[in-house]
């Protein structure tokens, strides 16, 4: 009875969508045909597609949590550096600015005391 | 606990919220990059590569956009495919059939273990044979912790264009299994 209440088309699309089957659905493709060696053929790829064993080495989570720190820990270092790059240009600058004047300074002292 | 609720306390500088996430996705991340036929020694880099690159840009998840499962898997699915396009002739027959056996099938008999190995290594060849818009959505399909929606917002399509491919690229693959030949059904 329930082959004729359900689209197979429809039905089709469901079965590879690989969600959950309403229990209708369910009874439709194993009544029907055509339905039902789709529904064995998909559930043997799905099958052997779970099959495939996955392997997690035992501290891959404390491996990405080392990652983590040690990127932070980089980043925090390069801020450091940028800022302490940026206080000896700083200096650097002020130092230079400083010998300009006094070089400026000084050249019109020793030409004023010659002129003089 | 929720991820959105993970995701908060991370990005309140609790990193042990962070490592919560970490460990309830890298079974499911693991199994994704390795369903890209990549290489078994990169599988692992480039997992972690998917959790730094997810926890360097967490600022930028959007809970109210989609779920963390969709934006992680989204951040996976990138690298690889980036990786895939630099190194596509390197990945041809790298992962041998040989490379596959892992100490937890020791118990068993080496053929039924080789064989079923054998199975997976072909399929997962199949499904990287498969359109590219279908390859990814059947992978994703594999994916139990996404649902259709999710599916189709990270491909940015509809859901039932989402359906639709699904359909016809596991429909390609069942043909490509079941009447090659390779597979005797």
């Amino acid at each position: 009875m329930n082959i004729k209440k359900i689209n197979c088309t429809k039905l089709q699309e469901k079965i590879a969508w690989n969600r959950d089957l309403s229990s209708e659905e369910r009874l439709h493709s194993i009544e029907c045909h055509s339905c039902g060696e789709l529904l064995l053929q998909f559930e043997e790829v799905d099958a052997i597609v779970k099959q495939d064993e996955i392997h997690i080495p035992d501290d891959f989570s404390n491996t990405v949590m080392k990652r983590i720190f040690e990127m932070e820990k980089n980043k925090s270092d390069t801020f450091l550096e940028i800022y302490i790059e940026k206080i000896l240009l700083g200096i650097e600058y002020l130092f230079h600015t400083s010998l300009v004047h006094w070089g400026v300074g000084g050249v019109t002292f020793f030409i004023a005391i010659a002129a003089h | 606990m929720e991820d959105k609720f993970l995701v908060e306390q991370t990005l309140n500088g609790n990193k042990n919220a962070f490592k919560l996430l970490v460990v309830r996705y890298q079974r499911p991340i693991f199994s994704f990059v390795k369903k890209f036929n990549v290489p078994d020694q990169r599988v692992e880099e480039l997992a972690q590569e998917t959790f730094l690159k997810a926890y360097k840009n967490l600022q930028s998840f959007h809970g109210e956009k989609g779920t963390f499962a969709g934006w992680l898997f989204t951040i996976s699915k990138n690298l690889v495919l980036n990786e895939k396009k630099k190194k596509e002739e390197s990945y041809e027959d790298s992962n041998a059939v040989e490379n596959h056996i892992s100490e937890d099938n020791l118990d068993q008999s080496p053929a039924i273990v080789m064989e079923r190995k054998q199975n997976v290594l072909r399929v997962n060849k199949l499904i990287n044979m498969l359109p590219d818009p279908f390859k990814s959505a059947v992978i994703l399909s594999y994916m139990e912790e996404l649902s259709l929606q999710e599916i189709a917002t990270m491909e940015q399509c509809e859901v039932g264009t989402i359906k639709s491919r699904i359909h016809r690229g596991k429909n390609l693959l069942r043909k490509m299994l079941f009447t090659e030949g390779q597979y005797e059904y």
